[in-house]
């Protein structure tokens, strides 16, 4: 897969949240583009800047503190963040569409499931026959019996059928990319690979790209092609799944690759990363990892890192560290 | 659905054999009635006629259940103040009066407030929201009679848009009916706002708009029906001080209802009229609750399916 045919590009984008202590960036500048029929991952811990970017690229930020403050979002060609609001009301759960982390709070819980996926339905222009095209979308995400479970409630249901009918939600205007934001961290880790097949199954029948946000790197080697890992609203690699496990080219990545815990790996700790993310309002000019960075030194705290080329040389690995030739 | 409406109304009927029980009681604890109906004067022969004959010589248990038998047949003595009428039909005569300006005043009540306060919710902190919180603090802090003599004054004295006070048609109602509404306009409306700002944080509005719905229906469909079982649990407070009239708005636009009745009938120690007051009062309050209950269930079905 090459970077020629890309269904979604966002460029540059900063994001800002205005908080009553003052304004501040929780998206920095971040760049990534995903392919028609791929799966980019998007990796960091909480407040790293994953979910704010994908609601950015919804639009659908905290209101009303929440704005696109500069970038561009490509979808298809088309800038998204000059369109209006009711410009953008179209492309939502039309062009791209969102799944949630939790179903239990996702699904509004006076609707019936069949009333919320008509309405998706609707929306998308379909018209006739609504039910009976409800039931079928519950059955392409696998909801059993759902000829009964069509006209249940979301209290009645288990988290996993929730959530697969939000998936079916999501997929109802057949979206050119749809968002996954930590869509199984809410669920048993039984049902977590049922989802993830569930996913897979979705793309290769539609075609559609899925941007995956998640802090599980399991998952990631599970499902993705690429991945892009952001620290403090920043992207700091972005790589081929094989090329940043093989050879991670920024501290941070290799912190985050040996926290993973391996059932063949023995330890009597985990790895955990010295410190904690910074808060936004005190980041400096320089690398925003490197006072948690054991490689750090004066420049890194004082200057921006550059964009260098990851370890494994592939054309499309990267990272944004001064000292990724001194990782071994 | 059947089984939690037949439920609910069984609740109301036991409330209302305890109010029953409990007006019964008051009125053999504030004093004794011979007081009242007799002259100072009267003699042992005289009392003993008056008391057999109201049947207080029986044991209070017999008492109780022969004054059920009567309420329930719609029949609460004579009226000791209005003579030669019964105290079912003196309170008849006057519960239209203000179950007409209390209707108005619960209309404009909902109608003012529910829009307003989701408003003012999606609209937080802009001028629409300031002025919602300038409307419900003015209505919390203005006395009733204070705000009915400034309307009175300004739309039917100076203005002559509205007849100043007495009873009559529809534009006698409205300077009442705004005065009594204010306050509860001012509660529904921070009521609703709240319950708005935080059903408008839920996920499932954030799925909503994902999904592409337009955004007066998130605001409507998605939103206020989730939102609504606050100012719904309110509703039952509301009609029940609307729809049993006030005392302070009757005096001050001189209009003939139930609060200005019930006060006058205690003054007056007159029992029959006073409890067929609190009756009625009580039986409006129960009905108020019963219809929050009905529509808690129909908006909720988490609710209904318990």
């Amino acid at each position: 897969m090459t970077n020629a045919d890309p269904i979604l590009r966002v460029e540059n984008l900063r994001t800002e949240l205005a908080l009553s202590s003052g304004p501040i960036e929780v998206v920095r500048g971040v760049s990534f583009s995903v392919n028609k029929g791929e799966t980019l991952g998007i990796v960091g811990e909480s407040g790293s800047g994953k979910s704010m970017t994908a609601l950015s690229i919804m639009r659908v930020l905290p209101r009303p503190i929440g704005r696109i403050a500069s970038g561009s979002i490509y979808l298809d060609g088309r800038d998204l963040v000059p369109m209006t609001d009711s410009q953008m009301t179209q492309i939502r759960g039309r062009e791209i569409g969102m799944i949630l982390q939790d179903p239990h709070t996702s699904l509004n819980p006076v609707y019936t499931i069949g009333n919320q996926v008509i309405e998706a339905l609707q929306i998308n222009k379909q018209r006739g026959g609504l039910l009976q095209k409800a039931i079928n979308l519950l059955k392409k995400v696998n909801v059993a019996d759902s000829e009964r479970r069509v006209h249940a409630f979301p209290h009645q249901m288990s988290g996993g059928m929730k959530q697969r009918v939000v998936g079916a939600i999501s997929i109802a205007g057949a979206p050119k990319v749809i968002i996954a934001d930590e869509p199984t961290t809410a669920l048993d880790v039984t049902i977590q690979l049922q989802y993830l097949e569930l996913l897979e199954q979705i793309q290769q029948e539609t075609g559609t790209a899925i941007v995956f946000i998640t802090h599980d790197l399991g998952i990631v080697a599970r499902l993705c092609h690429r991945l892009v890992v952001m620290y403090a609203g920043q992207i700091v690699e972005e790589g081929t799944v094989d090329d940043v496990f093989d050879a991670p080219s920024h501290p941070y990545t290799v912190a985050l690759l040996n926290s993973v815990p391996h059932v063949d790996r023995k330890v009597d700790r985990l790895y955990a990363i010295e410190g904690n993310p910074p808060a936004l309002h005190e980041i400096g000019t320089g690398c925003s990892f490197a006072p948690r960075c054991p490689l750090s030194d004066a420049r890194c705290r004082t200057s921006a890192p550059p964009t260098v080329a990851g370890r494994s040389h592939a054309p499309d690995h990267f990272a944004a560290c001064w000292k990724s030739g001194e990782l071994a | 659905m059947l089984t939690f409406l037949l439920k609910r109304t069984l609740y109301a009927l036991i409330s209302l054999l305890a109010i029953t029980l409990i007006v019964f009681s008051l009125s053999h604890l504030s004093g004794n009635p011979l007081d009242a109906l007799l002259p100072d004067d009267a003699t042992p022969a005289q009392i003993e006629q008056v008391t057999r004959h109201l049947g207080l010589d029986r044991p209070i248990t017999v008492q109780y259940l022969t004054f059920l038998q009567n309420a329930a047949m719609g029949d609460f003595g004579d009226s000791l103040k209005w003579k030669g009428q019964t105290a079912a039909e003196v309170v008849w005569e006057r519960l239209p009066a203000t179950l007409q300006l209390g209707g108005l005043a619960l209309l404009i009540s909902i109608v003012v407030a529910l829009p307003l306060g989701v408003m003012a919710a999606v609209y937080k902190n802009t001028a629409l929201d300031a002025v919602a919180t300038v409307i419900a603090l003015l209505g919390q802090s203005l006395p009733a009679f204070w705000l009915g003599l400034v309307l009175m004054w300004v739309f039917a004295v100076t203005l002559g848009w509205f007849p100043t006070s007495g009873y009559g048609g529809l534009s006698h109602m409205i300077l009442p009916a705004i005065a009594m509404a204010w306050f509860q306009v001012a509660a529904l409306t921070r009521l609703t706002r709240s319950a708005m700002l935080e059903v408008l944080d839920a996920e499932y509005i954030k799925l909503a708009r994902v999904k592409g719905v337009q955004e007066r229906s998130v605001v409507w469909k998605h939103a206020f029906r989730n939102a609504a079982i606050v100012p719904v649990t309110y509703f039952g407070v509301l009609a029940g001080s609307l729809l049993t009239g006030s005392v302070v708005i009757e005096t001050v636009f001189n209009w003939p209802g139930t609060g200005w009745l019930a006060i006058t009938a205690i003054q007056g120690r007159d029992f029959p009229v006073v409890q067929t007051v609190v009756l009625f009062f009580a039986v409006l309050f129960l009905l108020a609750n019963l219809i929050v209950d009905v529509l808690y269930a129909l908006i909720d079905p988490r609710i209904r399916n318990t």
